[in-house]
């Protein structure tokens, strides 16, 4: 779901929960199994008990089927489908065996404890209204086929009564399991939607300190060395002090050097100016390795830029360091669907990828910084990062794209 | 001659340069991008010097307003002044051609000689391409591909010179070197990187410095 990218997959949260309602809606089918099983060799060698082992044997199956079947996409249809064929079951099984009602109450009701937590709530009032009912039904097919003395004796319309009673302290329950799941998920994701607001936050105000920073050194303090580097150029033609001022001049130009270095390592004027495409060419330019860059797409926001090209120097700096001297960089990004997709691939010896991931994983591990600036940059802008070093060291993002109109510039 | 920068220091250092270089009259002094095509439209000089990032986004502004202008003017000189050493703005000047256009970085100014040679090569039609741009260019190329190696360190360098914007005589007075060896050099560089051979001397400026930025 595209309001919690990163933290929680809400989709894959509910997949789960109906999953873990049909295992206990199949542990109940076994238990149903069983007391037929031990009903049939202790007390009755009749053919309808096997009839129950086989009927709910197969139930068990159709279940299991119907779990390993679920994607999120059809998760409503065939998890209510899988629930009606085991009420139905229950309903047959009484029609077939009126004494082995109350296992068919049980298989109705069972579920419906152990779904509380795991359905949402508009699926769980049904389930309880639908439970109740055929619960209830169950009882009174039991009691009106069952020749007992007892089931003769006791009116049945207060049987039934009784077990549509017994349903309500199992709804309660149920409900009241769903509604602290519901807050434990919502809590969750406001807690993880502040989480990416702080971090985006945090990641803009040092993107606009570096481009303050970068621009208060190119535009001042380079300026002004150039201009007292002009004077005493002017100052050696007219003052005949040639000697003393020739070494100042270089010093001079050496410290603009270092400067100007400086300035473009804080925030590149080119990214500002040309956008990513031409950075980060130039970036491949003062790499000591071979770089092919391709990544001709639209201009972004200034906070897009900024997370891929810092991304993509930061997988640079790990190829120079970790690829060997005589290894290629290909650095590539696309633009579509509304996404910007990249990849920053050398063809270095690689890394075994469960040890970048627990280097990200480890906060206290210095060697896994690098590695979470770029996760940490990535997911302020709302993308993800996916490292491999399988085939080389790869680093791959996907983020939401953010085109500038021309107007914007 | 219009100088055009918002850095008021600069700009007047440049003057006083420009104006300690005979033949160089001062006629304009501009702020912005916006004030230097009007004054251009105006006084109708010879030659601009333009720094690059100017009010109001800071970036590239010198070198939008030289391409404007030269689209407008073709006989005018453009010399973009940058504090910026990156291959890629002098490619993005010489887009649509590059004759009459230059491309210094700001340090080379408070040298006025090579000011000198940078406005009178312009004005003829010239390029002139920082030589720091040309290293930065020459040595990314080492790096990443073989091409340069096939060339002799003597054809490096003439390689070099070349895109700097000098023309053969100026090559060979620098390099200490008869103007027919230049000669000889250019054609051996041009058949070794495929590059046209007829390529008058401001148009390979270009060429050479698209193929180095491959």
């Amino acid at each position: 779901m595209s309001d919690s990218p990163g933290f929680l997959d809400v989709d894959q949260r509910a997949l789960d929960r109906v999953q873990q309602f049909l295992r206990f809606n199949q542990m109940s089918v076994l238990v149903a199994i069983a007391c037929a099983a031990v009903a049939y060799v202790v007390w009755v060698d009749s053919w309808i008990l096997i009839a129950v082992v086989v009927y709910e044997s197969a139930l068990y199956v159709v279940l299991g089927w119907g779990r390993r079947r679920l994607t999120a996409d059809n998760l409503d249809s065939v998890g209510v489908w899988l629930m009606i064929a085991n009420w139905c079951t229950a309903v047959v099984l009484t029609l077939a065996a009126p004494f082995t009602y109350i296992l068919g109450v049980l298989q109705v009701l069972a579920p419906i404890i152990a779904a509380g937590p795991v359905l949402a709530r508009k699926g769980l009032v049904r389930t309880v209204l639908g439970g109740v009912v055929v619960a209830s039904g169950v009882t009174a097919i039991g009691f009106a086929f069952s020749d007992s003395e007892i089931s003769q004796a006791i009116p049945h319309e207060i049987v039934i009564g009784g077990v549509a009673l017994m349903s309500v302290p199992v709804a309660i329950g149920a409900f009241d399991a769903n509604e602290r799941q519901a807050a434990a998920l919502r809590r969750a994701l406001r807690d993880n939607a502040l989480i990416r607001d702080s971090r985006s936050r945090l990641v803009r105000a040092a993107d606009d300190e570096r481009r303050r920073l970068e621009r208060n050194l190119h535009d001042g303090a380079q300026q002004q060395l150039v201009a007292v580097a002009m004077e005493l150029r002017l100052l050696k033609s007219s003052s005949g002090m040639a000697e003393s001022i020739d070494p100042l001049v270089g010093e001079l130009e050496d410290a603009l050097e270092n400067l100007r270095e400086l300035a473009d390592g804080i925030y590149p004027p080119l990214l500002r100016s040309r956008g990513l495409g031409e950075a980060l060419a130039a970036a491949g330019r003062r790499s000591p390795l071979a770089v092919a860059v391709d990544a001709a797409v639209p201009r972004q926001t200034e906070e897009v830029e900024a997370a891929i090209y810092f991304c993509c120097l930061e997988a640079l700096q790990n190829a120079t360091k970790h690829a060997g001297p005589g290894a290629t960089v290909q650095i590539a990004i696309t633009a579509a669907d509304g996404r910007l997709r990249g990849y920053v691939a050398d063809d270095g010896p690689g890394f075994a990828t469960a040890h970048l991931e627990g280097l990200v994983a480890d906060p206290t591990s210095v060697a896994g910084e690098g590695l979470r600036n770029m996760v940490d940059r990535i997911g302020a802008v709302g993308g993800d990062v996916r490292i491999s070093g399988d085939d080389g060291a790869r680093i791959e993002f996907t983020i939401p794209a953010s085109p500038l109109e021309p107007a914007d510039r | 001659m219009i100088v055009a920068d918002d850095v008021l220091l600069m700009r007047q250092g440049v003057v006083r340069v420009l104006e300690a270089i005979a033949g160089v009259e001062v006629v304009a002094e501009c702020d912005d991008a916006e004030q230097l095509l009007a004054a251009v439209a105006e006084q109708d000089p010879d030659v601009v010097l333009t720094d690059i990032a100017m009010p109001p986004s800071h970036t590239d502004e010198g070198i939008r307003a030289a391409i404007a202008l030269r689209a407008e003017r073709p006989d005018l000189g453009v010399v973009v002044l940058s504090q910026y050493a990156e291959p890629d703005y002098v490619l993005a000047l010489f887009e649509g051609g590059s004759d009459h256009l230059g491309y210094l970085l700001k340090e080379r100014i408070g040298d006025p000689d090579e000011l000198a040679r940078a406005v009178d090569a312009v004005a003829d039609g010239g390029s002139v391409v920082d030589p720091k741009i040309v290293e930065i260019l020459v040595s990314a190329r080492s790096s990443s591909s073989a091409a340069v190696d096939r060339l002799t360190p003597r054809e490096t360098e003439v390689l070099s010179v070349m895109a700097e914007g000098l023309n053969n005589g100026a090559i060979a007075e620098r390099l200490v070197l008869s103007e027919r060896a230049v000669a000889k050099h250019i054609n051996a560089i041009f058949s070794k990187l495929d590059l046209g051979a007829d390529e008058e001397s401001h148009r390979r400026v270009k060429a050479v410095l698209t193929w180095l930025s491959q």
